[in-house]
């Protein structure tokens, strides 16, 4: 009887119940919705250089970004179709590949994180390790095309959000750290951190900033994030 | 623990305003204006050997030269209008000129979310090459030298249907364009008058950009093309490009590469080839280039600063023409590229006749 139980628990665990990942990404982003937020650089003398940014996404694997500051990047867009993701550049004037590990802005953030998918559609957990109030998540990419190998992420257990993510290659070297803080309601049942910041060994002494102002649930259509439209995001705002 | 709260509180006064999110900067207008104004400076030492050195006769040449470019775009329910006006002041050794150019300006009316048409002067710039586009049928051709520079369109009409799916195949485009050039309408598109139409059906499947075009001339014989473009890992991407005319021996491709190194050095490597050479006033006229860009980001934590080097290789008379640069993006907007560009080969070929030798090239953008 209790082999039956015990298989029944394990089969409920493997396929019914809804991972931790996944209850954190709905946490963090409803299914369909779009965002503002704000990137501060900060460098090691204190000079910042700010982005604004307006993001739709649906889904696990569609997103898409457009810059709206500084002027010098104004209409600069990025789209992310799963492991795809496009630049658009108005001068340019047509959507050009790119890779996830590229960055758009400079400095600490990439690509990647600035175009952060859900997490459970680019990585498997390894472990679970519970630490009282918050739970550690070993988390392995699902293939190589994601940006980093593995994730250590601490969760915290009363909000089930994120507080720090550690950024790992395959190799074991830390590429970058991810704090989350400062929750807040941003309305619609949307509680979350309104800031991550990071900072990287591999830029000492510098610090990046993501600050969300609005987050609102909204429906899409697929259409909106294929490589035409990409150039055309500004008019999808409301 | 006294000062422990003080350095608490003072960091947390520190990010106060980081954190800080200003709601009016996220105002959404029905219309969007932006641009830039340009001023450069060409140092430039001449060549001899050039045959054109006997008009100029003298050892150096100084340029100098602003534009302003102007987009804006008005949006209304279903339509948008979207322009873009560029103006042009030159100086060539106090020879003076100006140009006012409509690089585009043309209505869009979105039928829905899968159609719709655009009817005006437009660019549609085709094609996945860098450098050089052989399928970019219905554009001015790129200038190898700022192959990102916004480029005048021509008057037409332009029908797309657009349709996402789950599985293999996410998007499927399909674009007619319709043309006609004549002594009034897009006179400088072609040696004959004649009615342009281009069919293009875009795909992305199994994680691949692909077009096929068919190009219908009404004097001249029609042209295939077809591109695509893929990652084949994070940091390597492929392109491609081919296009032919039927029923003559004439047809060019290229192929290439974009890779991005661990420390964000991105080289992007194209090889193009052409059956038949063009005008030798055009660029890449010849039969086989080899090209090349090496453009290394935040060179020494330089944050906002690059350094590159290009090099367009005429594989047929061993010419080139090298490129070592850097750009800085500052904090007010403002974009600096400084390079020194230099032309290299035998008297007779194609880079060692230019009539400049070698430029000392500044640029200073500011973006509004």
């Amino acid at each position: 009887m209790k082999k039956i139980i015990l298989f029944l628990l394990t089969t409920l665990a493997l396929f019914g119940a809804e991972s931790i990942l996944e209850q954190v990404d709905k946490k963090l982003s409803p299914s369909s919705a779009d965002s503002y937020k704000k990137l501060i650089n900060i460098e090691p003398d204190g000079s910042k250089k700010e982005f604004l940014l307006y993001q739709i996404k649906k889904g696990k694997d569609k997103i898409v970004s457009l810059f709206l500051q500084p002027d010098s990047e104004k209409g600069r867009s990025t789209l992310r179709l799963d492991e795809n993701m496009w630049l658009y550049l108005p001068d340019v004037g047509k959507p050009i590949r790119i890779t996830s590990m590229q960055s758009v802005v400079g400095g600490v953030f990439n690509n990647s994180d600035i175009m952060q998918l859900d997490f459970s559609a680019e990585y498997d957990i390894k472990s679970q390790t519970d630490e009282g109030a918050t739970i550690v998540l070993d988390l392995k990419a699902k293939n190589e095309t994601v940006a980093y190998d593995k994730l250590l992420m601490e969760v915290d257990k009363k909000t089930v959000t994120p507080t720090k993510i550690s950024c790992y290659t395959s190799t074991g070297m830390l590429i970058k750290t991810l704090y989350y803080k400062e929750m807040k309601d941003f309305g619609g049942g949307i509680v979350r951190p309104a800031v991550i910041e990071t900072d990287s060994p591999l830029y000492k002494g510098y610090k990046s900033i993501m600050v969300y102002g609005k987050i609102t649930a909204r429906e899409f259509a697929d259409e909106m994030f294929t490589i035409e439209n990409i150039g055309k995001v500004q008019e999808f705002r409301k | 623990m006294k000062p422990l709260h003080v350095i608490l509180f003072a960091a947390v006064l520190g990010n106060a305003g980081d954190y800080d999110f200003d709601l009016d900067a996220i105002e959404v207008k029905p219309y969007t204006l932006s641009g830039y104004l340009k001023g450069e400076n060409k140092l430039q030492g001449l060549n001899e050997d050039s045959p054109l050195f006997h008009t100029k006769n003298k050892e150096s040449m100084k340029s100098y030269g602003s534009e302003g470019d102007l987009k804006f775009a008005y949006f209304q329910d279903a339509i948008k209008l979207d322009s873009e006006v560029m103006v042009n002041y030159n100086d060539v050794d106090r020879e003076y000129s100006d140009a006012y150019t409509i690089a585009q300006l043309f209505v869009q009316y979105k039928f829905d979310q899968n159609n719709l048409i655009e009817v005006g002067k437009k660019a549609p710039k085709w094609g996945k090459g860098y450098f050089v586009n052989p399928i970019a049928f219905f554009d001015r051709k790129k200038d190898p030298n700022d192959p990102d520079a916004s480029r005048e369109g021509y008057v037409m009409a332009n029908y797309r249907y657009n349709k996402s799916y789950d599985g293999d195949v996410r998007n499927v485009s399909l674009d007619l364009i319709v043309m006609q050039n004549n002594d009034h309408i897009n006179s400088d598109f072609s040696q004959k008058d004649e009615n342009n139409v281009g069919f293009k059906a875009y795909f992305l499947a199994y994680d691949t950009d692909i077009d096929l075009i068919y190009y219908h001339r009404s004097e001249q014989s029609d042209k295939i093309g077809l591109d695509f473009s893929k990652n084949i890992q994070t940091n390597i991407e492929v392109h491609g490009e081919f296009a032919k005319t039927l029923g003559e021996d004439d047809y060019a491709y290229l192929v290439g590469l974009k890779y991005l190194t661990e420390f964000e050095l991105s080289i992007t490597s194209e090889y193009f080839y052409q059956k038949n050479q063009s005008s030798r006033s055009e660029p890449f006229f010849d039969h086989q280039y080899f090209m090349n860009k090496f453009s290394q980001k935040e060179p020494f934590n330089w944050l906002y600063g690059a350094l590159y080097y290009k090099n367009i290789y005429n594989l047929e008379d061993k010419s080139m023409q090298n490129s070592f640069g850097a750009t800085y993006s500052f904090k007010n907007n403002m974009l600096l590229d400084i390079s020194y560009n230099m032309n290299d080969g035998q008297i007779g070929s194609e880079y060692g006749s230019k009539l400049v030798q070698d430029t000392l090239w500044t640029k200073l953008y500011w973006y509004f």
